[in-house]
This record gives C-alpha cells, sequence and structure tokens, in this order.
C-alpha cells in the first residue's frame, strides 16, 4: 500500500519543472569544485572554499530549498489542489500516508543533495588526508535534508502557505538569527547537519562552535519525531476545503 | 428492494423546511438498516453556517441533492464522505461513524467535484491506482471493469491531462467505481459531459441503483435531477426545504405563485380587467410596467389573451420575472 502511494508520489513530484530546476542547483557545487580543482587553487584558500562550498551551498541553501520543494509538494500541494482526495478516501489508515509521502520527501531530497556533498568535497579535497570530510559532509547533509523535509512537509498540513513561510524560515531564522546566538543553535536545522559533518570530518579536532555530533544527531532525530507526530495528527483531523 | 429517502429520526416535517422544536434532544440511535444517516446535522465555519440541522435518511435508489451554488450540497457530500467533521449531529454510513473512520471507504464511492487526478496518469492508471489503495484482490480486472463500464476503454491509456472535460468526469467515476460500492457519492457529476455521455451515465446510475446501491448526487439543474432521481433532497442555503417524491416536489414548483410583468397598449384598463379574473390575486402598476400575480399559471396563460382581445388591448411585453431557480428554491422555504 505505501508503495503504491509512494510510486505515484514520485512521478507526480518529478513531473513538475520545480524538480528540474533543483537537480540544476543540485550540480552547482559539482561545477564549482570542478572549477576550483582546474584552476590549482590550494592551501588555506582551498579550506576556504571548500567550507563556502559545503557549509553555504550544500548545507546552508541547497539542502533546505530542495527539502521545501519536495516537503511541501509531496502531501500539502496535493492537498490544495485536490488531487489528494483519491487518496483520501480509501481504507487506509491515515499514517500510512504520512509515511509513504515522507518516505519520498526524505529520499527524494537525500538522493539530491547528499552525492552533490560526497562529490563535491571528494574533487575538492582529492589531495587531501582522506575521505573522512567529504563522508562527513555527505551524512551531515542526509540527515540535514531528512529533518528538513520531514519538518516542511509537516508544515504543509498546518499551513496552505508552507512555502513562503519556510523560506522565511530558511532564510530569516537559519541565515541570519541561529547564527547570531549561540543558543540558537539547537533549534537550527542547519547547524545539526554541520555538528554531525564536523564530527564525522574531523573526530579528534571538535570545533567549539558546532554542536557535538552526537547532540546534534540527537535533536534532529527528536525534530522528526515531532514533525511526524504533527504530520499525522493533522492529517487524521483533515478537513477538505469548500469549492461549494 | 426499498426506496426511501425522508427525514431522519430529528422530529421535521416531510416538506418544508427544518423547523426548531425547541432545546435539542440528546441524539438517539441510529436507524437500523439505514444506509446513510444524517441526523440533526450542522456545519459552521466561524460564523458561518453551511449546514443547518439536517436530518435524512437513504436506502437504495437515486437521490439528487437538488439546490443552487453555494446551498450547502458540496457540505454535505464531504460531511456523507468523512471529509468533513459535523460541527453537531451524527453521519453515519451504514451506522458507523463517517468522520475519522477510513473503514466507511469500503462502501463509498466519491466523486468530488473538483479536478482530482493526476494529469499524467492515464485513465487505466488511475483506475488501478483506486483498485490497489482498496486491495482488491484482482486490480487489473477491476480497473478494466471500470473503465469499460465509464466508456473510456478507447482512450484509457492516454494521459489524463489530455482529456476532454467530460472525460475527465467519467474517468474519477471509474476511480470511485472501481471497487463496487454500495453508496456512491457524486458532485455535479454530469458537469461538462455532452447529451450522449450524460445518457450513459444517467443510465449506468439508473442500473446500479436498481441493483440496490445507494446514489446520492448534487446538481443545480433541475432538469438533470427530474430525469434521475425518483427523490430528491432540496437545499437552499444550507437547509434541508423539502424531501420525498420528485414528482411531488415539482408539482410544489409548478404550483407556486408567479408573477410576470406586462407592457401593453394601456397598462391601466388592462390591469382593470386582469383584477377581476380569478387566477389573479395581484396587481401592481410601478414605473409604466404591470406586475401581475397568478396562483394559477395555466389559466392565467390561457386567459390573458382573452381579456386583452375582449378589451381591445395589445399585449406588447410578456415576462415571467421569478423563474430563476433561486426563486423556485426562495419558494419552497418559505412554504
Amino acid at each position: 500500500m505505501i508503495r503504491t502511494i509512494a510510486a505515484v508520489t514520485i512521478r507526480s513530484l518529478l513531473s513538475r519543472r520545480r524538480s528540474l530546476l533543483l537537480a540544476l542547483l543540485a550540480v552547482l557545487p559539482i561545477a564549482v569544485a570542478l572549477l576550483v580543482r582546474l584552476s590549482g587553487r590550494v592551501g588555506p584558500g582551498l579550506d576556504a572554499i571548500t567550507d563556502i562550498v559545503l557549509d553555504r551551498l550544500v548545507i546552508t541553501t541547497l539542502v533546505p530549498l530542495a527539502a521545501l520543494v519536495f516537503g511541501t509538494t509531496a502531501l500539502g500541494a496535493e492537498l490544495d489542489d485536490g488531487t489528494a482526495v483519491f487518496l483520501l478516501v480509501k481504507p487506509i489508515a491515515r499514517w500510512r500516508i504520512v509515511a509513504a509521502k515522507l518516505a519520498v520527501a526524505v529520499t527524494l531530497t537525500v538522493l539530491l543533495t547528499a552525492p552533490a556533498a560526497l562529490l563535491a568535497g571528494t574533487i575538492l579535497l582529492a589531495d587531501g588526508p582522506g575521505m573522512a570530510v567529504p563522508i562527513g559532509a555527505a551524512v551531515g547533509t542526509a540527515v540535514g535534508a531528512a529533518t528538513y523535509a520531514t519538518i516542511f512537509l509537516a508544515l504543509s498540513l498546518i499551513t496552505t502557505r508552507a512555502l513562503p513561510m519556510g523560506l522565511v524560515y530558511v532564510l530569516v531564522w537559519e541565515g541570519i538569527l541561529a547564527g547570531l546566538f549561540e543558543g540558537t543553535r539547537v533549534l537550527s536545522v542547519r547547524q545539526y547537519a554541520l555538528g554531525i559533518a564536523g564530527a564525522i570530518g574531523h573526530p579528534g579536532d571538535p570545533n567549539p562552535s558546532l554542536l557535538d555530533g552526537r547532540t546534534a544527531l540527537l535533536l534532529a532525530a527528536l525534530a522528526v519525531g515531532i514533525a511526524v507526530a504533527i504530520a499525522v495528527r493533522r492529517l487524521i483531523t483533515f478537513e477538505i476545503g469548500e469549492a461549494d | 428492494m426499498t426506496d426511501r429517502v425522508g427525514p431522519g429520526p430529528h422530529d421535521r416535517p416531510l416538506w418544508g423546511p427544518s423547523v426548531a422544536t425547541g432545546p435539542r434532544a440528546e441524539p438517539r440511535p441510529l436507524s437500523a438498516g439505514a444506509a446513510v444517516e444524517f441526523q440533526g446535522v450542522s456545519r459552521w465555519y466561524g460564523n458561518v453556517v453551511a449546514v443547518n440541522d439536517i436530518s435524512f435518511v437513504l436506502s437504495s435508489g437515486v437521490t439528487g441533492l437538488l439546490g443552487p451554488n453555494g446551498a450547502g450540497k458540496s457540505t454535505i457530500l464531504h460531511l456523507l464522505a468523512g471529509l468533513l467533521r459535523p460541527s453537531d449531529g451524527v453521519v453515519a454510513i451504514r451506522g458507523a461513524p463517517a468522520w475519522r473512520n477510513p473503514a466507511i471507504y469500503r462502501e463509498i464511492g466519491l466523486v468530488p467535484e473538483r479536478e482530482s487526478v493526476h494529469p499524467f496518469l492515464s485513465g487505466y492508471e488511475f483506475a488501478l491506482l483506486n483498485a490497489r489503495l482498496q486491495a482488491l484482490p484482482r486490480p487489473e480486472e477491476a480497473a478494466r471493469r471500470a473503465i469499460e463500464t465509464v466508456g473510456l476503454t478507447d482512450a484509457r491509456d492516454r494521459p489524463v491531462g489530455t482529456y476532454s472535460k467530460g472525460m475527465r468526469q467519467r474517468v474519477k467515476i471509474a476511480g470511485a467505481l472501481v471497487h463496487e460500492p454500495a453508496i456512491l457519492l457524486l458532485d455535479e457529476p454530469f458537469n461538462g459531459m455532452d447529451p450522449r455521455q450524460r445518457l450513459q451515465m444517467m443510465e449506468l446510475f439508473a442500473q446500479m441503483a436498481a441493483d440496490g446501491r445507494v446514489i446520492l448526487f448534487s446538481s443545480h439543474i433541475l432538469e438533470e435531477v427530474e430525469r434521475l432521481a425518483q427523490n430528491v433532497l432540496v437545499i437552499v442555503s444550507g437547509r434541508l426545504a423539502a424531501a420525498g417524491d420528485f414528482r411531488e416536489i415539482r408539482r410544489l414548483m409548478t404550483d407556486r405563485p408567479h408573477t410576470f410583468t406586462i407592457r401593453s397598449s394601456d397598462d391601466r384598463r388592462l390591469a382593470a380587467a386582469l383584477v377581476a379574473h380569478p387566477s389573479v390575486f395581484g396587481v401592481e402598476l410601478t414605473d409604466g410596467r404591470l406586475a401581475v400575480r397568478t396562483s394559477d399559471y395555466a389559466g392565467f396563460a390561457r386567459a390573458l389573451p382573452a381579456i386583452a382581445r375582449s378589451g381591445g388591448l395589445s399585449i406588447l411585453e410578456l415576462l415571467p420575472t421569478d423563474e430563476d431557480l433561486e426563486s423556485v428554491f426562495g419558494y419552497l422555504v418559505r412554504r
């Protein structure tokens, strides 16, 4: 049952033009990494660029944008445009519908973003000591992608304006406020992703400005759990909008 | 087989709008045997009342949910389909509550008014998807049968996005029929269909009703309801204005008072002549126009030419002023 719902959801998401734009955006960090390597840059300059590509381009920009598109479109947009009605009037527990939609949103977001982090990191650090940093970036990206996608899917069941609200959250909260005050890091998905990436990439050299890996993973799991509970509850009590 | 539609256990006359009868009683046990039960149901959005204390029960047969746009027809269908929570009262399908009860969807097929099919799916894929979600044992066979039933076999492999409006309506019906539900709820199902398709679908629904199924369809078009429904629920402004046999309601609508405006060669003389006729119970001269109210539509239509001729008057214009459906429904509510 979940597989049937997931299959049609994947077709629905991939048939939208937004998905193509996201795929192009996912290629960007890899293209930048290739250009940097071809330019022959090494040393501290390369480290700074690696930070910009993996943090600013992938974790801060690509991940929330992809999660926003897939998370809000997988279910919320279908509820808004009426294409989810046929699904709601079936003898299926609503949590199964949420599970199928969530599986698709999370999988697509992770598949689009984590390989981009892994490839871009590998290309940039090809002469480095090992694969720890690219793998750390990919795992952090995957955790961040899953967390964001779940939160945005839940948001799309709370409001019909999930896309703009999600953008405001990403730009204002994640982009500005969460970086200004240390205490707000525990409420920032970006910080969870960076914390996990740092813990795996530099295991013996913890960065005090980041959350430690275990805390980051725990907080991400907590956020996912809360978002799933909200999403299931919202869909169980979902009421159709009136066209009459 | 019994065809039955009528007010539910909540106290209410067979004809006429909902009547408040003092403090509300606690909802009584649901009627045994009723496929669909609406018991003292209200639904409001903030201060707006969409459905106001409506009761009825349905057993097998075709029932038309008739009313102007915005009357509350879709709200009633969505309440029955468990897609809306009743603010008050009980909505039950075979004795089980409709709200928060996915089990009812084995019994129900819903055809919503909105476009609700992914445009990239073919008609067959959509029917198959519905069959799989119903966990039918042979979904391919059920999907093929549903597509054939609605006459889309030739177009079954085309994407729904390329379908005409009428075909999209039919594919929605195929999706709702695929599990052969005992209760079919249809929201304006004939929208966009050409006359031939409309007739085919009406024959299909009539056959399904003859097989013992419950068919409830909404429409704001009197003729559609007249052709298909044995029974009717007339909804006006969220209230049940009338319920019962369609022919009886039709008679009420025809026999209601009618108003005409007339322009003639001498309105004042014509008014004097008309007021003496027994079919006329009111005349009014305003702004150079003569308004005439009659309680006998046919009698007045026959008498008017004779009255004009005997007075040597010419009728220049004769217009009915309250023939629109809103006026007809308004009359039923006031009655």
